[in-house]
């Protein structure tokens, strides 16, 4: 064997071996993995909607009620109602109302002469035992219940208003509507009389 | 040229095409947007059920670069699971909870049909599909002839996650991982 033809040889058989190493060595990596933590936090959340406008813009509403009596021998009450909805994911809240009587009263008209009802229904993914009306509020009673001196409490909540998924938040509301209701006696005088009752969802 | 170099040649030309060369030099490599090796992407939900918006996201991006024709991308994922939290476990947020979705884009010389996203990833799809080592993304064409992470021929996997702000979810902390690790067949 020539000398050129050695030299030729040992330069194959190098490469070989270079290329042998080079495939049987792992697949060269620079950075091979992410990791992608994950947490969440679920905060608690009480709120109130108008039960006629179910929506964010809906969220602590002011709704107006309107009795207007002209007295009647026939005695047909006059009544007006609201509903508010409720949701929350805390398992333990209470509803709350105070009443404020108004300065610019020109007639006097006692709270106990306005029967007040309170109802309760739920959309189709609450859970209509979320709640329960507090005594005397269970039947029907008069405004006088609701204190001006402090909060009353109307309802009580013992678990979270959803009780299903609800892709959308539409049917997870806890509903609570109130009636007014005077009747139309002579005995009044002629004028104007007003109220505010302020209702509050609190979690102790 | 002599009969003994013609062999050679002949023979370097078998075993080159049986070692295939594209394998021996080959790499693969897996950032995040800003091209950081290994990369931490950390998604938290931060919320309190509402009526609007009613759905939060969270939004990421891998970049992969690989010299290998052939390449995977496959995920892990731990939880999310329960830390401090109160209620029925029912209501509990579950990795079905958690909507996911994915896109890959070729950047570069990396081509779009490159990197193929796996059913049930190839559509909106949720976390509970995600399991231990799932394949997500299977690659068949190379991203370009490097994989250092600065050079501009990527494939960019986008990630977005979703999670609705219901309020039957119970309050609390809920905690959970994905890895993805690139690997080669």
């Amino acid at each position: 064997m020539t000398s050129k033809k050695r030299k030729f040889r040992s330069l194959f058989v190098v490469i070989l071996i270079a290329l042998l190493y080079l495939s049987t060595s792992s697949t060269k990596v620079i950075s091979n993995q992410a990791l992608v933590p994950l947490s969440i936090i679920v905060h608690g959340k009480l709120i109130i909607t108008d039960a006629e406008n179910d929506t964010k813009s809906g969220e602590n509403p002011t709704t107006n009620i309107h009795l207007g009596l002209t007295p009647e021998l026939n005695n047909s009450i006059v009544s007006g109602k609201s509903s508010i909805r409720i949701r929350t994911n805390l398992s333990n809240w209470k509803l709350l109302a105070q009443r404020v009587d108004q300065s610019n009263n020109t007639i006097i008209i006692n709270p106990q002469d306005i029967k007040l009802l309170f109802t309760t229904q739920t959309g189709s993914k609450a859970n209509p035992y979320a709640g329960k009306l507090v005594s005397p509020f269970d039947g029907i009673t008069n405004l006088s219940q609701i204190s001006s001196a402090k909060s009353t409490d109307v309802l009580m909540g013992n678990s979270k208003t959803s009780i299903d998924k609800d892709p959308t938040n539409k049917n997870n509301w806890f509903q609570l509507t109130s009636t007014y209701s005077i009747s139309p006696d002579f005995f009044y005088d002629k004028g104007e009389w007003n109220t505010v009752i302020s209702y509050n969802l609190v979690s102790p | 040229m002599h009969q003994y170099k013609k062999k050679y040649i002949i023979f370097s030309f078998i075993i080159f095409a049986f070692l295939k060369p594209e394998n021996a030099l080959a790499c693969f490599s897996i950032t995040d947007d800003f091209n950081s090796p290994d990369p931490v992407l950390n998604i938290t939900f931060n919320f309190e059920p509402d009526l609007e918006p009613f759905r939060e996201c969270w939004s990421g991006a891998l970049r992969i670069r690989s010299t290998k024709r052939n390449w995977r991308l496959v995920a892990t994922r731990r939880g999310p699971n329960p830390a401090v939290n109160q209620g029925d476990s029912s209501d509990n947020i579950k990795p079905s909870d958690i909507s996911i979705e994915f896109e890959v884009k070729g950047f570069g010389e990396a081509q779009a049909d490159g990197a193929i996203l796996v059913s049930p990833f190839s559509s909106e799809t949720d976390l509970s599909s995600i399991r231990n080592g799932t394949l997500i993304i299977s690659g068949v064409k190379r991203s370009g002839g490097s994989c250092t992470i600065h050079n501009p021929n990527f494939y960019k996997l986008k990630k977005k996650l979703c999670l609705f702000r219901d309020y039957v979810f119970n309050t609390g902390y809920y905690n959970g991982d994905i890895s993805y690790i690139l690997v080669a067949p």
